[in-house]
C-alpha cells in the first residue's frame, strides 16, 4: 500500500521536475542505446553499423519518450504549452488579423459584461453588510389594488411600528438633499433621513463611533447629529481617524458627527451612495419634515423596513398588513383611498425585491435582459466572423495539418492545436473585454445627470461579472474555433494532402450564408454610421445655433444665503446688495437676477403660473427678474416697456409676456394694458404660499427659442415683487465668462466660512447639459458603429480570403493558360467589392427613410446630410477594398508554378 | 504509420517477466532487456522502447522504484528495483499464469 502511494507521490512531483525528468529519459534512453551498440561492436560490427542496428532494435525512440511522458500523465501539459507557443507564433505572423479580431472579441465581451455588471448591481449583488437579509422586509402602500406602489405616511407607519406582531422593529427613512459646505468643499449631498431604529433593524454596527441615542432621534428633537458614511468618511475627510466629534455645516445648520457607518452600507435605494444618515425628526432646513406633514396621514413619503420576528414569514407578515390595512381604511376612508375610491393596501417585499423601485423592478430586468440578449448576439455575429477568418486560415494550413497527422497526431490533437489559437484570442478578448466593461461602469458610475444632485451608484466588478466574462470568453473560443478546427481536421485531410492547398471544403450553401451575413453587416454598419454621423451634425449645428437668449459670455451663479429665515425685505435687500457691488465692479458690464434659470434643463418649466384663462386654468412658465434681465438676455421688447426698478414691493404688479404667450391666450388684445388673473404660484410643483393676484401686462417681448423647439409662453415678474429665498445671480463683461467666474466669487463669499452656497460658471456650461442626451446617444452611437464597421470589414476580410484559398489552383492554372494576373485578381476582389456594394446600397435603402422618421431629432441639418451620408459609405467601401485587397495580393505574389508544383 | 495500443495481454505479459528478471536482483532497463532475451532464449525478442512506458507504469502503481547509479563501466544508469509490493504482485502473477497455462494443457492434453 505504501509502495503505491509512495509512486503515485513521485508521479506528482514529477509534474514540477518536468524538465529534469525530460532530461533523465533522455539520458537513459541514450544509455540503453549506447549499450546496444557496444554490445554489437563487440561482436564485431562496424561502429557506424552498430549504431544504426541499435537505433532500430530500440523501437522509435521519439515514440518511447512520448509513450513515457502519456504514463507519466505529462503529455497534455507538454502539448499544451507547445500548442499555446505555436498558436502565438501563427497570430504574430499576421498581426493586423489578430489585433482587428482581439478587438471584436473584446468589444463583444465588453459589451455583454458591461450589461451583466450593471444588471447584477441593481438586481443580484449582495445588500452591503446587512445582518441576515433574508428576514428583513420592506412595506408598501400600494393603489390600483396593490399594482402601483407607494411610499407610506409617517402616521401610517407608527401604526405599523406599534401594531405589528410579525415584525419585531420597523423603521422608517426617506432621501433629503442637502446642501453641505465646509472649508474645502461645498456641494449637495444626498442623504437618509431615519428613525432611531433604522441601524438596528438593518443589524449592522458602527466603523467608528456611534450610531443615534434614543433622545437624538425623538421627533423634534434639535440635537444636528449625523452618522457618517464609510465613503463619505474616506473621500471627503480623508479617512481621519478624529471623525467623531467633528463637525459639518449641513443647510447652513451645524452638525456634530457621532459615528462612521461600516463600509459597504449604502442607501435603500439602487445602491445610492449616500454620505450619511439624519435623524428625521429634525426641524427646520428645508427637505426636513414640518410637523404638519408628519402628521398628515395622507402625505406619502417614507420608505417603511422591517425585521421578521424569529419565525415569521414575509407571508405572515403580508397577512398581518393587509388586515392593519384594512382598519386604517375604516378609520381614515379620506387618505386611505385612490382617486377612483378603491381602498389602499400594503404590501409586503423581501429586502432583496425593494432594492429596485418594486415598480420599475420587471421593467428593469427586462431591459437588462434585452440589452444582454442583444450584446450577446453581437457577441456570436464577432464569432461568426471570427471563425469565418480562422477558418480560411485553417484552410491555407491543410497540408501542415496533413504532414502533423501523418506523424501521429490524433485528430483529437489537431483539433486542440486549432482550437488554441481562438481560444488565445478569446482570452486576449477577454481580458480585453472585463477592462472595457470597468471603464464603461467607471463612466456609468460618475454620469453627470442634469440634476445638481449627485446621484452616484454602487457598480463594481464582482465575482459573478468575473465569472461571466470567463464563461463568455471560453464560449466565445468554441463557437469561433470549433467549427474551422472540426473541419480542417476532418476526413478530407488525406484529399488535401494531395490536391489542393485551399482546404476540402465544400462551396456552396455554407458560402453563400457568409456571403449574405457579410452583406448583411455592411448594411448595419451604414445605418448605424450614417445615424451618427446625422446625429453629430445635428449636434454641432444645436450647440452652435442661437438659443433664443444670447448667454454668450455671462457668468452665472445660484446664490443661497446663509440664514434662510429672514424676512422678504432683508433677503431683498441682501440680493440687491450684491447687483450694486457687481455693478461697481469695472470688469462688469451687466448685472442681472432672476429667480431661476431659463436654460436648464431642469429649472426651466419649474416655475410656474396657474393662470385664469376662460374657464380653464393652464399653467405658464414664469420667471421673476431685475429690470436689467431682458436687455441682457437679448429678449427684446417691442412693445411696451420693460421691468424698472420702480415696479417694487408696493407698486403694481406688472409682468411683461413673450409673443407666444399673446398668441396662445391673448390673441385680442395688443399686449400692453392687458391682464393676467394668477389663480396659483407654482415653484418644483410646490404651490407657494402667495395669493391670487392680477399682473398688468406692461410690455411684449419678441419670441426667441432654443433650436428644436418653439416658442414657449412665457412671463417675466419682476423679482422686487417675489419673495426669494434664493437667487441666480447674472454678470457679463468684457472678459469671457470663464474669467467673471471668479469676480462672482469675490463679490459674493467675502469671509471663506462664509457658507452662502454659490456654484458659479459659464451660462453656456448649463446649455451643455440640454444636449447632454444628445451627446450621450451620439457617441454611444457612434461607438456602435466603429464596432459594426469592424465586423463588417472583418467579414469581407474573412469571405474574400476563403475564396481566394479556395480557387488558388483555380486561378493558378487561369493564369498558366495566359490570363493576365490583373484580370485574376480583378476577378477575386470583384466578388468582394459587389458584396461590399451590395451591403451599402441595402444599407442606404434603410438609412434613407430612418433619417426621414427621425427629422424631428434632429435640427441644423438637413435630412440628406451628404457628409453624414457620404462619409460612412466612403469609409466603407475603402476599408472594404482594403480587406478585399490584403487576400488577394497572395494571388499575386504566387505564381501558377508554386501552386503546381505544390501538388 | 498510424499509432497503435498495445494489447492488454501483451502489456500484461512483459510487465510479468520484468517483474521476473527483477526479483533476481535490481537492473537497469538494457539490462532487464538483456536478461529477458537471454533467459527466453531469444524467443522473445521485446521491442525494447515498449520496455520503459512498462516501467513507468510499474512505477505508478508502486511495483518498482527506481535510482540513478553508476555501472562497473563508471556510466550512470537508472536502476529499477523490486519492492515488497513488487514481489507479491509477482507471486499473484506466477500463480494466475500457472492456473491459466495448466488449464490449457488439459485441455490441450483432452483434446488429443
Amino acid at each position: 500500500m505504501l509502495d503505491r502511494l509512495r509512486g503515485r507521490l513521485e508521479v506528482l512531483i514529477s509534474v514540477f521536475r518536468r524538465g529534469r525528468e525530460r532530461r533523465e529519459l533522455d539520458e537513459e534512453v541514450q544509455f540503453h542505446i549506447a549499450m546496444e551498440t557496444d554490445k554489437l561492436i563487440s561482436a564485431g560490427v562496424d561502429p557506424a553499423e552498430a549504431s544504426r542496428r541499435a537505433n532500430v532494435r530500440f523501437g522509435g525512440v521519439e515514440r518511447t519518450k512520448q509513450e513515457v511522458r502519456d504514463v507519466m500523465g505529462f503529455r497534455w501539459l507538454d502539448d499544451l504549452v507547445l500548442d499555446v507557443r505555436h498558436g502565438i507564433r501563427t497570430l504574430a505572423k499576421t498581426p493586423v488579423v489578430a489585433v482587428v479580431t482581439i478587438l471584436s472579441l473584446g468589444l463583444g465581451i465588453g459589451a455583454s459584461t458591461a450589461v451583466f455588471t450593471i444588471g447584477n448591481a441593481f438586481l443580484f449583488a449582495d445588500p452591503g453588510g446587512l445582518a441576515h437579509p433574508e428576514t428583513l422586509v420592506a412595506v408598501y402602500t400600494s393603489s390600483d389594488e396593490g399594482r402601483l406602489y407607494d411610499e407610506t405616511s409617517f402616521q401610517d407607519y407608527l401604526d405599523i411600528a406599534a401594531d405589528s406582531r410579525t415584525l419585531e422593529d420597523v423603521a422608517a427613512y426617506r432621501i433629503g438633499v442637502l446642501n453641505a459646505g465646509d472649508a474645502r468643499r461645498r456641494d449637495r449631498i444626498v442623504t437618509e433621513l431615519v428613525t432611531g431604529n433604522y441601524f438596528a433593524v438593518l443589524g449592522v454596527t458602527p466603523a467608528l463611533g456611534r450610531f443615534f441615542d434614543a433622545d437624538e432621534t425623538v421627533i423634534g428633537s434639535a440635537h444636528r447629529v449625523m452618522v457618517l458614511s464609510y465613503r463619505a468618511w474616506q473621500d471627503r475627510f480623508g479617512g481621519a481617524p478624529d471623525m467623531v466629534g467633528r463637525e459639518w455645516r449641513l443647510d447652513g445648520e451645524v452638525f456634530t458627527v457621532v459615528g462612521v457607518a461600516p463600509e459597504g452600507l449604502r442607501g435603500r435605494f439602487l445602491r445610492l451612495d449616500v454620505a450619511g444618515w439624519i435623524p428625521l425628526g429634525i426641524p427646520g432646513g428645508t427637505y426636513h419634515a414640518t410637523p404638519e406633514e408628519l402628521a398628515d396621514r395622507g402625505d406619502r413619503d417614507y420608505q417603511v423596513i422591517g425585521r421578521l420576528r424569529p419565525g415569521a414569514t414575509r407571508a405572515d407578515a403580508g397577512a398581518e398588513m393587509a388586515v392593519l390595512a384594512q382598519r386604517l381604511h375604516a378609520a381614515y376612508p379620506d387618505q386611505w383611498e385612490d382617486a377612483r375610491g378603491r381602498p389602499y393596501v400594503f404590501t409586503v417585499l423581501s429586502e432583496k425585491d425593494s432594492r429596485v423601485p418594486p415598480d420599475a423592478r420587471v421593467a428593469l430586468a427586462a431591459a437588462a435582459a434585452f440589452l444582454l440578449a442583444g450584446a450577446l448576439m453581437i457577441l456570436l455575429l464577432v464569432c461568426a466572423n471570427v471563425g469565418g477568418v480562422l477558418l480560411a486560415r485553417a484552410g491555407r494550413r491543410a497540408r501542415e495539418l496533413a504532414v502533423r497527422s501523418s506523424l501521429g497526431a490524433s485528430r483529437g490533437r489537431l483539433v486542440r492545436l486549432l482550437l488554441t489559437e481562438s481560444a488565445l484570442l478569446a482570452a486576449a478578448g477577454g481580458a480585453l473585454g472585463i477592462y472595457l466593461a470597468y471603464l464603461a461602469t467607471r463612466m456609468f458610475r460618475s454620469l453627470p445627470l442634469p440634476v445638481d444632485i449627485p446621484l452616484r451608484f454602487d457598480i463594481t466588478l464582482d465575482h459573478r461579472v468575473v465569472l461571466f466574462a470567463a464563461v463568455v470568453s471560453i464560449g466565445a473560443a468554441l463557437a469561433a474555433g470549433l467549427a474551422p478546427a472540426l473541419q480542417a481536421s476532418g476526413p478530407g485531410l488525406m484529399a488535401a494532402m494531395k490536391t489542393e492547398p485551399g482546404g476540402a471544403v465544400k462551396p456552396g450553401r455554407k458560402s453563400r450564408l457568409r456571403s449574405f451575413l457579410v452583406v448583411f453587416q455592411v448594411a448595419v454598419a451604414v445605418v448605424i454610421l450614417v445615424s451618427a454621423g446625422l446625429m453629430f451634425r445635428s449636434l454641432r449645428a444645436g450647440l452652435a445655433a442661437d438659443p433664443g437668449m444670447d448667454l454668450r459670455g455671462v457668468a452665472l451663479t445660484w446664490v443661497s444665503p446663509p440664514h434662510q429665515d429672514m424676512d422678504p425685505a432683508a433677503l431683498r435687500r441682501y440680493f440687491l446688495d450684491i447687483e450694486e457691488r457687481l455693478q461697481a465692479r469695472p470688469e462688469v458690464r451687466q448685472v442681472a437676477l432672476s429667480r431661476m434659470a431659463e436654460a436648464h434643463l431642469m429649472m426651466d418649466g419649474s416655475a410656474l403660473l396657474q393662470v385664469e384663462d376662460g374657464g380653464e386654468t393652464p399653467q405658464v412658465r414664469f420667471n421673476a427678474v431685475t429690470p436689467g434681465y431682458l436687455e441682457m438676455f437679448g429678449l427684446n421688447v417691442i412693445r411696451g416697456r420693460t421691468l424698472r426698478m420702480t415696479d417694487g414691493p408696493g407698486a403694481p404688479l406688472v409682468a411683461v409676456v413673450n409673443e407666444a404667450f399673446l398668441r396662445r391666450y391673448q390673441p385680442s388684445t395688443p399686449g400692453p394694458g392687458g391682464r393676467i388673473r394668477v389663480a396659483r404660484w407654482i415653484d418644483f410643483g410646490q404651490a407657494l404660499p402667495r395669493p391670487a393676484a392680477t399682473l398688468e401686462i406692461v410690455g411684449v417681448a419678441a419670441d426667441r427659442a432654443f433650436p428644436g423647439e418653439s416658442a414657449v409662453p412665457r412671463v417675466w415678474t419682476s423679482f422686487l415683487q417675489d419673495d426669494p429665498v434664493r437667487a441666480i445671480v447674472y454678470i457679463r463683461g468684457r472678459g469671457s465668462a470663464a474669467s467673471l467666474v471668479p469676480v462672482l466669487r469675490q463679490e459674493i463669499e467675502p469671509r471663506p466660512d462664509d457658507v452662502t452656497l454659490i456654484d458659479p460658471m459659464p451660462y453656456v456650461d448649463l446649455l451643455d447639459m440640454r444636449f447632454m442626451g444628445h451627446r450621450l446617444f451620439a457617441r454611444i452611437t457612434a461607438l456602435a458603429g466603429l464596432f459594426a464597421l469592424i465586423l463588417a470589414v472583418m467579414g469581407v476580410y474573412g469571405v474574400v480570403s476563403f475564396a481566394v484559398a479556395q480557387r488558388l489552383r483555380e486561378m493558378a492554372i487561369r493564369q498558366a493558360m495566359g490570363a493576365r494576373r490583373r484580370q485574376v485578381v480583378t476577378a477575386m476582389l470583384s466578388g468582394g467589392m459587389r458584396m461590399t456594394a451590395i451591403g451599402l446600397l441595402v444599407g442606404l435603402g434603410l438609412a434613407v427613410p430612418l433619417a426621414f422618421l427621425s427629422r424631428s431629432l434632429l435640427f441644423g441639418v438637413s435630412t440628406l446630410d451628404p457628409l453624414a451620408f457620404g462619409g460612412p459609405i466612403l469609409v466603407l467601401a475603402t476599408a472594404a477594398g482594403l480587406a478585399s485587397l490584403v487576400p488577394a495580393r497572395r494571388l499575386l505574389r504566387t505564381t501558377p508554378m508554386d501552386v503546381l508544383r505544390a501538388e | 504509420m498510424p499509432h497503435q495500443e498495445k494489447s492488454d495481454l501483451l502489456q500484461g505479459t512483459l510487465e510479468m517477466l520484468v517483474l521476473k528478471v527483477l526479483s533476481l536482483g535490481a537492473m537497469h532497463g538494457w539490462g532487464i532487456s538483456e536478461r529477458i532475451q537471454q533467459m527466453s532464449k531469444d524467443v522473445f525478442q521485446v521491442n525494447q522502447g515498449s520496455l520503459y512506458p512498462a516501467l513507468q507504469r510499474m512505477k505508478r502503481k508502486g511495483w518498482v522504484r527506481s535510482e540513478w547509479r553508476v555501472t562497473e563501466n563508471n556510466r550512470r544508469a537508472r536502476y529499477y528495483e523490486l519492492t515488497a509490493t513488487g514481489e507479491r504482485q509477482l507471486d499473484r502473477e506466477l500463480a494466475a499464469w500457472r492456473r491459466s497455462s495448466g488449464a490449457v494443457e488439459r485441455i490441450l492434453a483432452v483434446a488429443y
